[in-house]
């Protein structure tokens, strides 16, 4: 009984795994590869950068004027917020 | 239901007045747009009686095929992303007992990521000839089952429904998750008691005491997969040829080509589709849950 409990949870688990990696390898795809090199970053494989390219994170945050786009999302997020409560405040 | 309230009817007209304005008048006055030509090319608004709606539902557009592409989608990511949710759900419910939040975050991750990114994500995994997944499929010795995903045409519908439900599984799991906790230990004793193995006991205790989740869960997936669009945009916008093409990229399209009195008509559609699964909605959630 016991052993059949064993194996049963094992493959349990086994299932889990799987789930889980299928879930969570392209996520991995797309930080792995946002740290590599242009050319390297073409493949689009799952191997680890050579060496750690983090001026991609800078060129993106400036050319891609991520500051404008950030501070444009939060006052929507926030004037959107703060319209849609408002009406249910209590007089 | 019987009308049942201390306060006046007119109470509500304020509300209602409101109501009126900013939800019922521009959505029926956009359907008005539906039966006019509508467009970008002259300042003329001529009335053309059914003429968008003629166009849309004849045989030699393409219009049809967004209708059935729809439908399509809706079902099967309805299926897939209930039973693959489901089975997750009584998964990490019952048969796995450690790690259980790993693997709930581990799935939960692709929720959370912006459409648009996994759309550009997965064109790159499902790209014919250097994506990752053919690459894979390849590696281990499959060479027959690499398809060419968001480029064959017959295919291409199917390959974003994957991705699609791949991203939408986690919520669904979390949803239904806590479904079998609620239902006591007891029903399952009494049913071994009486002989009833796991399948048993999963068709007859667990599935009817999940209903309201289930059916909770169908409504939204159904919802969801009505209007869907962002995925599509991101992956094939359509293409190719038309074979992805849905309503909401339909409207989309008709609009920023300046077709828009086609535009009106088809999102005229889609809100009455809408309408008609909402009702059914509403009267489905009003339904009593399972007596216990």
């Amino acid at each position: 009984m016991t052993r059949k409990k064993n194996i049963h949870s094992i493959a349990a688990h086994l299932v889990a795994i799987t789930a889980s990696l299928i879930a969570i390898i392209p996520v991995y795809l797309v930080c792995v590869n946002s740290l590599k090199s242009a050319a390297q970053a073409s493949s689009m494989d799952i191997g680890l950068p050579v060496e750690l390219h983090l001026e991609n994170f800078m060129t993106v945050i400036e050319q891609g004027k991520l500051t404008t786009s950030f501070v444009n999302s939060m006052l929507y997020a926030s004037g959107a917020s703060i319209i849609a409560t408002s009406p249910a405040i209590p007089k | 239901m019987k009308f049942r309230s201390r306060y006046p009817v007119y109470f509500a007209v304020p509300a209602l007045i409101l109501y009126g304005i900013f939800f019922i008048v521009p959505s029926l006055g956009g359907i008005v747009y539906a039966f006019t030509d509508w467009s970008s090319y002259s300042d003329e608004v001529n009335f053309v009686g059914m003429k968008n709606f003629v166009k849309l539902f004849s045989p030699g557009e393409h219009y049809l095929g967004y209708f059935s592409n729809t439908f399509l989608f809706t079902g099967v990511t309805i299926v897939v992303k209930t039973v693959v949710g489901l089975g997750l759900a009584l998964l990490l419910n019952e048969g796995v007992k450690k790690f259980v939040n790993f693997y709930r975050v581990m799935i939960y991750v692709p929720v959370v990521l912006p459409m648009l990114v996994v759309g550009l994500m997965f064109k790159s995994i499902l790209n014919p000839a250097t994506g990752l997944l053919n690459t894979f499929l390849r590696a281990i010795g499959l060479d027959s089952i690499a398809m060419s995903w968001l480029v064959d045409p017959h295919i291409a519908l199917y390959s974003i429904m994957a991705v699609d439900s791949w991203k939408g599984v986690g919520y669904i799991m979390v949803i239904l998750l806590a479904g079998p906790q609620t239902i006591p230990e007891d029903y399952y004793e009494a049913a071994q008691v009486d002989g009833a193995n796991g399948w048993w006991q999963f068709w007859f205790i667990t599935l009817p005491l999940l209903m309201p989740a289930l059916s909770i869960v169908t409504v939204l997936n159904m919802l969801y997969g009505l209007r869907i669009f962002d995925i599509i945009y991101a992956t094939t916008n359509g293409g190719p040829g038309y074979a992805t093409e849905v309503l909401q990229t339909g409207i989309f399209k008709a609009f920023s080509q300046g077709q828009y009195g086609l535009g009106t008509a088809l999102s005229s559609i889609l809100f009455v589709i809408l309408l008609i699964a909402g009702y059914r909605v509403i009267r489905l959630l009003e339904q009593k849950p399972l007596d216990q």
